[in-house]
């Protein structure tokens, strides 16, 4: 096990390595500085501006001092902030985000759950058709266009909840709505296959041989052992929420870093971009190696070695 | 899923066809904040007076701060921290009279940290990016190329209430620039003690004007501009302050108005305008701010041609396209200076240096003129790109440009919509063919415009030249800079200059329409410098 | 030791007089490869066929549409924009040009526009929204599954080339499958859309550069299964080359595979492209998409909500399809539903 988590662990470190030094290159490639009148500057106060921000140097010094002051956690200067570090900047937004990610896959999953089981149990029947109906539905409607008809009909048409804003758990609502439509479609989707599967098993059978009583068997075997492979499944939904956070909370006005990092592209705000990409793929390696872990333990079959997980 | 699924699809359709009768018309909800709720489209980015760049930060300090002079309806300028002040005869030297106000942090504001303030803007380590605004004063240029010291900057503090500005010419419109936040007063002090993080959020700052900014942590989307006791003049303002939401999607935000949750909010696009067309709640706010089209004449020789630019101008219906496509109250150029901003014995410089020259509509002749341009070149046909913002009025600028343009035979035009920041740069390094660029005037004066465009001018992407324009732009600013009547005249004509040889082709005088809810009364907008005052609001609690 | 021949009788052996018994025997039912076994429990699926006719219906109208001159160059006409859906001879609420303005209802269709038409609508410059719904479907579509190739032939080479080859080569490709699997490929698409020069080329790029990992770590579990098989050990002891091996042994075997996976990959490509549209970088003006031409209609989807619901429900509509061929073609290739 410490094997296997050393190993990991230096996985991780060298996947934010490559990321790290992929993006601080496709970022050089890019034109433009934090400079939005360059031209009315004299030379001297613009290198003094480059000086600043550390843009003057050689690109592999720029490179090295990069890479030394990530590991420290710091990230430079935003173009778009004046003054104000990108550290700091990602810190104080990521926790709106990291609510509304937690909220959406807690609340997608657990209905996915319940919606794919009783999709299974009751397989062949209309509950059957309504759920797989609602889940394809879920997979395939963009959440932009959720979105959007969430807040229009439910906040602004009916008015049940805030339009937009964050300043209460009425706010996250919607948004978390928004953002588990896919997680829960799903995991609904997988519960069932599985479920499927279980239900045919022989022990299953022997359970009902034994007279348990449906609840039982459902709570006791089937439930149970189709809900251990979801865990594998736990890392892509967490890519799921974090791409539709980008919309979501820009469009609910939500103070978080999806929000920040599409308006970094459109501003070209880079040392922001870099910051947050990097910070994207911590958060998404490290939601891969709790998955991983979890599944070890839960699931007895499965041996954590030094050699595959 | 079985045939019910298509089912399923069909009732979408059906539902979709239902929704499209049930449009929302729910207007009229007011709040009853204490506060006055308020979008913004983009965040606020720094408090520090000699870093701002961009409109947000530019409104919030200018309430929050106050400099010598502030800005008054009608391109006038009001007293603020200085009660008084003189010109001197050559117009050289301006002497400011300070009246007794304080800091929010209960220091008194005086002389000593207006010439703080100044040199630190021009220190060339603060690196400020509108350093050149001092560039009439006394050796503010010097210090900038680090070719003089800091405390030979023309401003000097004579006793705690008395500031001397010493200028290298006569600058008629220096008035309106002390107005400006890079022109604020700044305490050494509290610099001192936030080093790095001055300005970086709410409370590393203190504040000499109406209201103090409280809520901001530097990164966040939302802060308050509440009432500062120690105002000098706190007894006049009325109501308890301002919030500020950012809500970046046009959408979302004008739900937020028509639900109550927000007092002031900036529509976007045609069909937002057009829904409050006959509301009183719209406010069209016009902005000294005029969006023409460069030709890049270095890389693209075609456009040495005036023949040729003159066609590509006469293609363009200006009127069709601000009332039709772009909606929003903007109105069609009708110079390259915006109208409404300056004034000489009465007549607004648009109706003296108004010409139907260069901003007019003529297929006819923009396809003849366009002819005889290819065959002076000798070439066969003009194939260009055309660059713009990727806003969504940049991209419907250049979709419209595009199908506008591509009328006249034989040319043929590829748009481009990039991020503000990346088409700067393009244009600055001359990669571009044709741009659809955008000047907002920093005070009101037509100079603000014409400086841009001498041959050796900063932001003469295009680099267009005409030795007339320069000599013209050269006397107003130099030997006729004292003789306001001569000064209009060289103005007026550089206008007329840059018209007729058509050096770029203006499309637009740019109008911002506000919804503002009928409780907030008397917010003062400005088309140059500040963006607004809210000094003289009223809230009415109904 | 005797030997004495023994008469057998005459009648012990009766020749059999024609070919009838072999009947019992005979297969009925005409020989199917696995191809068309698929296809006739695929035709068993109703919405699966649904999907497959309303999918060939859109390609057949997207870019049938290109050769109609009047759907295909759309122009600007700002005298007649934002006006709502209107369909001669129908007199439905939403379909008869009458528009909700200021809480009134209005005829939109007034003085220049008099005597048009327009079924779904124009928009803000004035273009007919149905011509324009079907040139982004087409572009959408375009996009989704050029780059859908793209990710098949990376993602197939990539998968051979590793399952194959196996030990170290196997365990390097995997390593950087792994690096790649935790970077979330929205980022990845956004950092490439940043630096190319935008068009659909760039979008087309981006997305395929992302999505082939799916489609190789599929292809190499299976090719590892394919490779210790008796038929591909024969080949190899003929000495066939690796080459030849897999496009002769070892593609027939994955094409199940790979077509399954294409029909889940494209839409999620169509995702994408209508995302990164919608954020404001991807296909450039004026070429729309489904997801530009949703982001145009939201601005106004409180007055003119037809202007977001024509693109978002061809997009959804696309999605639905291909998501539901693509369950219905994994239950018919795989061999443990037949029933």
């Amino acid at each position: 096990m410490v094997r296997y988590l050393a190993k990991r662990i230096f996985y991780l470190i060298l996947t934010l390595f490559i990321v790290t030094t992929v993006t601080f290159f496709l970022m050089k490639i890019m034109p433009g500085t934090p400079l939005t009148n360059e031209a009315k500057l004299s030379p001297s106060e613009r290198n003094m501006v480059l000086q600043q921000y550390g843009l003057n140097k050689p690109v592999w010094q720029q490179y090295i001092s990069y890479i030394v002051n990530a590991v420290h956690g710091n990230f430079g200067t935003s173009f778009q902030f004046s003054d104000q570090q990108v550290s700091y900047l990602i810190s104080s937004r990521v926790g709106p985000s990291l609510l509304l990610g937690l909220q959406a896959i807690i609340v997608g999953v657990l209905a996915g759950i319940v919606v794919g089981s009783l999709g299974a149990i009751k397989k062949g029947t209309w509950i059957d058709t309504t759920t797989t109906i609602v889940s394809i539905l879920g997979i395939s409607i963009p959440s932009f266009v959720l979105s959007i008809l969430l807040q229009y009909f439910v906040a602004l048409k009916w008015g049940w909840l805030p339009i937009a804003g964050w300043s209460g758990f009425a706010y996250t609502i919607l948004p978390t709505l928004a953002l588990a439509a896919m997680p829960f479609a799903e995991s609904a989707r997988f519960v069932r296959t599985e479920m499927v599967d279980v239900l045919s098993a022989d022990y299953i059978e022997l359970a009902r041989a034994k007279g348990l009583s449906k609840f039982g068997i459902i709570y006791h075997h089937a439930l149970r052992n189709s809900l251990i492979p979801l865990v594998t499944i736990v890392g892509p939904l967490a890519v799921n929420i974090m791409t539709g956070s980008l919309v979501v909370e820009n469009i609910f006005a939500i103070p978080g870093i999806g929000e920040q990092f599409v308006n970094s592209v459109v501003t070209n705000d880079y040392p922001t971009i870099m910051g947050l990409t990097i910070m994207y793929c911590f958060m998404l390696c490290v939601v891969l190696l709790i998955t991983d872990i979890i599944y070890g333990l839960i699931d007895p079959r499965i041996r954590i070695t030094g050699k595959r997980g | 899923m079985k045939l019910r699924s298509m089912l399923e699809v069909g009732a979408v359709g059906a539902a979709s066809a239902f929704l499209l009768v049930a449009c929302g018309n729910n207007s009229g909800k007011e709040s009853s904040s204490k506060l006055i709720q308020w979008q913004q489209s983009a965040n606020l980015t720094t408090l520090d007076a000699s870093k701002v760049t961009d409109n947000t930060a530019f409104g919030t300090l200018n309430n929050s701060n106050e400099g010598l002079l502030m800005s008054g309806e009608n391109n006038t300028v009001k007293p603020g921290v200085a009660e008084s002040y003189k010109v001197s005869k050559d117009g050289k030297t301006y002497t400011f009279n300070l009246r007794h106000s304080k800091w929010s942090n209960g220091e008194p504001v005086t002389a000593k940290d207006f010439v703080y303030g100044w040199q630190r803007t021009v220190n060339p380590k603060t690196a400020s990016q509108y350093s050149y605004l001092f560039d009439h004063v006394k050796n503010a240029t010097e210090i900038g190329k680090n070719k003089a010291p800091l405390s030979s900057l023309g401003v000097k503090a004579d006793g705690d209430y008395k500031l001397v500005v010493s200028l290298t010419k006569p600058q008629t419109y220096f008035k309106y620039l002390v107005a400006m936040a890079p022109f604020y007063p700044q305490s050494e002090a509290v610099v001192n003690k936030y080093g790095n993080s001055y300005g970086t959020n709410s409370n590393n700052m203190i504040y000499n004007g109406p209201f103090k900014v409280t809520g901001w942590t530097g990164t966040n989307d939302s802060w308050k501009l509440v009432k500062n006791n120690d105002y000098w003049n706190a007894k006049n303002i009325k109501f308890d302050g301002v919030k500020f939401n950012v809500q970046k999607d046009p959408n979302t935000a004008l739900n937020q108005y028509q639900t109550g949750g927000l007092d002031i909010d900036t529509l976007s696009g045609k069909q937002q305008v057009n829904e409050f067309k006959n509301s009183k709640e719209l406010h069209s706010a016009k902005g000294a701010t005029t969006f023409y089209i460069e030709m890049n004449e270095k890389n693209n020789p075609v456009f040495k041609n005036a023949d040729i630019r003159k066609a590509i101008s006469l293609a363009i219906d200006r009127k069709q396209f601000t009332q039709d496509v772009l909606g929003d109250g903007s109105t069609p150029a009708v110079g390259y200076v915006a109208p409404g901003m300056s004034k000489h014995n009465g007549k607004d410089f648009t109706d003296d240096a108004g010409t139907k020259e260069g901003v007019s509509y003529n297929l006819a002749e923009a396809k003849k003129l366009f002819a005889k341009g290819l065959k002076e070149t000798g070439k066969k046909s003009v194939n260009v790109s055309m660059l713009s913002d990727d806003t969504s009025a940049g991209k419907n600028t250049t979709e419209y440009l595009q199908t506008a343009l591509e009328k006249i035979p034989n040319l043929k035009v590829t748009a481009q919509n990039i991020p503000f920041k990346s088409r700067l740069s393009r244009s600055q390094n001359g990669q571009f063919d044709m741009v659809v660029s955008a000047w907002g005037a920093d005070f009101p004066d037509p100079i603000s415009f014409l400086s841009l465009f001498t041959s050796d001018g900063s932001y003469n992407n295009g680099k267009w030249s005409n030795k007339e324009y320069d000599t013209l732009v050269q006397n107003a600013e130099g030997k006729d800079a004292n003789n306001a009547g001569k000064r209009w005249d060289d103005l007026v004509k550089a206008e007329k200059v840059l018209m007729s040889d058509q050096g770029i082709i203006p499309i637009y005088h740019q109008v911002t329409p506000r919804v503002i809810k009928p409780r907030v009364q008397g917010i003062q907008f400005f088309p140059t410098g500040s963006p607004y005052n809210l000094r003289d609001i009223t809230l009415s609690n109904k | 030791m005797a030997d004495k021949e023994q008469e057998l009788p005459k009648d012990a052996f009766e020749p059999l007089s024609d070919g009838s018994h072999l009947d019992n025997e005979k297969i009925a039912a005409p020989s199917l490869t696995f191809l068309r076994d698929s296809w006739r429990r695929l035709k068993k699926n109703k919405a699966a066929m649904v999907s497959l006719i309303i999918l060939v219906l859109l390609f057949v109208v997207a870019f049938g549409s290109a050769l109609v001159p009047s759907m295909n160059n759309v122009s600007t006409n700002p005298n007649l924009n934002n006006l709502p859906p209107r369909i001669p001879g129908i007199d439905i609420p939403g379909f008869n040009g009458i528009l909700v303005q200021g809480g009134q209802r209005v005829n939109a269709y007034t003085g220049a526009a008099a005597n048009h038409y327009f079924w779904f609508g124009s928009d803000y410059l004035g273009r007919d929204l149905l011509a324009r719904t079907l040139y982004g479907t087409r572009i959408s579509l375009i996009i989704a599954v050029v780059a859908t190739f793209f990710d098949l032939t990376i993602g197939v080479a990539y998968g051979i080339i590793s399952g194959w080859m196996g030990g170290k080569v196997d365990t390097i490709m995997q390593r950087i499958i792994e690096i790649m699997l935790s970077i979330p490929n929205l980022v990845v698409m956004i950092l490439l859309l940043l630096i190319l020069h935008p068009g659909i080329p760039a979008i087309i790029i981006a997305i395929a550069f992302t999505s082939w990992i799916n489609m190789a770590r599929l292809v190499r579990a299976q090719t590892l299964e394919l490779k210790n098989q008796e038929f591909v050990l024969a080949a190899r002891s003929l000495g066939e080359s690796s080459v030849k091996i897999s496009f002769k042994h070892l593609l027939p075997n994955l094409t199940s595979v790979i077509i399954i996976n294409t029909m889940f990959t494209i839409p999620s490509a169509i995702f994408f492209e209508a995302f990164l549209s919608f954020i404001g970088i991807g296909v450039p003006a004026p070429a729309a998409s489904l997801g530009t031409l949703i982001s145009n209609g939201q601005k106004s989807f409180q007055f003119l909500p037809y202007q977001m619901w024509v693109p978002a429900v061809v997009l959804s509509v696309l999605m639905i399809a291909f998501n539901i061929l693509g369950d219905g073609l994994r239950d018919a290739f795989d061999p443990k539903s037949r029933e």
